[in-house]
């Protein structure tokens, strides 16, 4: 299983942890994996573009948080619908799933992590899991496509896009 | 570089709130400007989505990146949130919300969602939900 699965199971079996009086520090620590479980899905598919295999870790230390989120946020069409897996009927779809899931998945892993004053509940981190997950599929559905690679590099902050010929 | 501003608002605003990105450009936060008719067309969506959600709270602030933002609070009966619907529910309600609102569009605010089961408010009891 690699390392972005396991976080994202891993996150999944935090989030059920405690039957059904759910402690705060594992809700807490269920949202953040699940956050760095699509981010280091998203690093290791941009890495893995690189052919020394022995560099990569070091190049995936390049990316930035405030970066990728910025590249997610401008990926078009990014505030409109996310049909269904099923009805995603183009790679922009699917795209469009897993930058605004980055997005928010980012969000809510600073407030999980850092506001200590936020609560949460079991079924408010499955939703936020269950999206992440959601994100995977279209990844998968979507990650040798042209799109999806030059959002891998755009993910890396280049202060303007490449202009098409 | 020049910087555009769009015109200051009109109407009951005691000032307009301009907020600089992190990508430098500055946008005009309307929903800070005016909380009370942001509220309103809050009210409006959540009538919209009817026996949906049971109620929408939430907060306007910045996000973990300094942009200008709103935290929705969503509460939803439980029925709404089982295991199989869970995803498909949250998601029709946020895109509903972002459809009718326009949080970036029309208000300069990034939509950020949470989401809770009413039998969870119950028995968590958080007045910020209520």
């Amino acid at each position: 299983m690699a390392f972005a699965d396991e976080l994202l199971d891993l996150a999944r079996r935090i989030a059920a942890l405690d039957g059904e009086n759910p402690q705060q520090a594992s809700l807490r620590r269920a949202i953040s994996t699940a956050y760095y479980a699509l981010f280091h899905l998203v690093i290791g598919e941009a890495t893995a573009n690189w052919s020394q295999s022995e560099l990569r870790p070091l190049l995936g230390r390049v990316f930035e948080h405030g970066k990728m989120k910025q590249a997610c946020s401008r990926v078009s069409g990014v505030q409109s619908e996310i049909p269904p897996f099923e009805k995603r009927l183009t790679p922009e779809d699917h795209l469009r799933a897993v930058a605004k899931t980055f997005i928010q998945a980012q969000e809510q892993r600073e407030n999980a992590d850092y506001d200590v004053a936020l609560q949460w509940s079991r079924q408010d981190v499955e939703a936020q899991i269950e999206s992440v997950a959601d994100a995977f599929r279209s990844w998968i559905a979507i990650r040798d496509q042209p799109d999806a690679q030059e959002f891998l590099v755009l993910l890396l902050g280049p202060k303007q896009r490449r202009r098409p010929a | 570089m020049e910087l555009m501003l769009p015109p200051a608002p009109m109407g009951n605003a005691a000032f307009a709130w301009y907020s600089l990105k992190r990508d430098n450009t500055v946008v005009y936060t309307r929903a800070f400007s005016y909380p009370r008719e942001f509220a309103d067309a809050v009210k409006k969506v959540e009538q919209k989505l009817g026996d949906q959600v049971i109620r929408i709270r939430y907060s306007l602030d910045y996000d973990s990146t300094g942009d200008p933002a709103v935290h929705f609070r969503i509460v939803m009966p439980d029925s709404s949130l089982t295991k199989g619907k869970l995803l498909e529910n949250t998601r029709h309600v946020s895109f509903v919300i972002e459809q009718e609102l326009k949080p970036e569009e029309l208000w300069g605010v990034n939509p950020y969602f949470r989401f809770r089961s009413e039998s969870e408010q119950e028995k968590m009891q958080e007045p910020i939900w209520a």
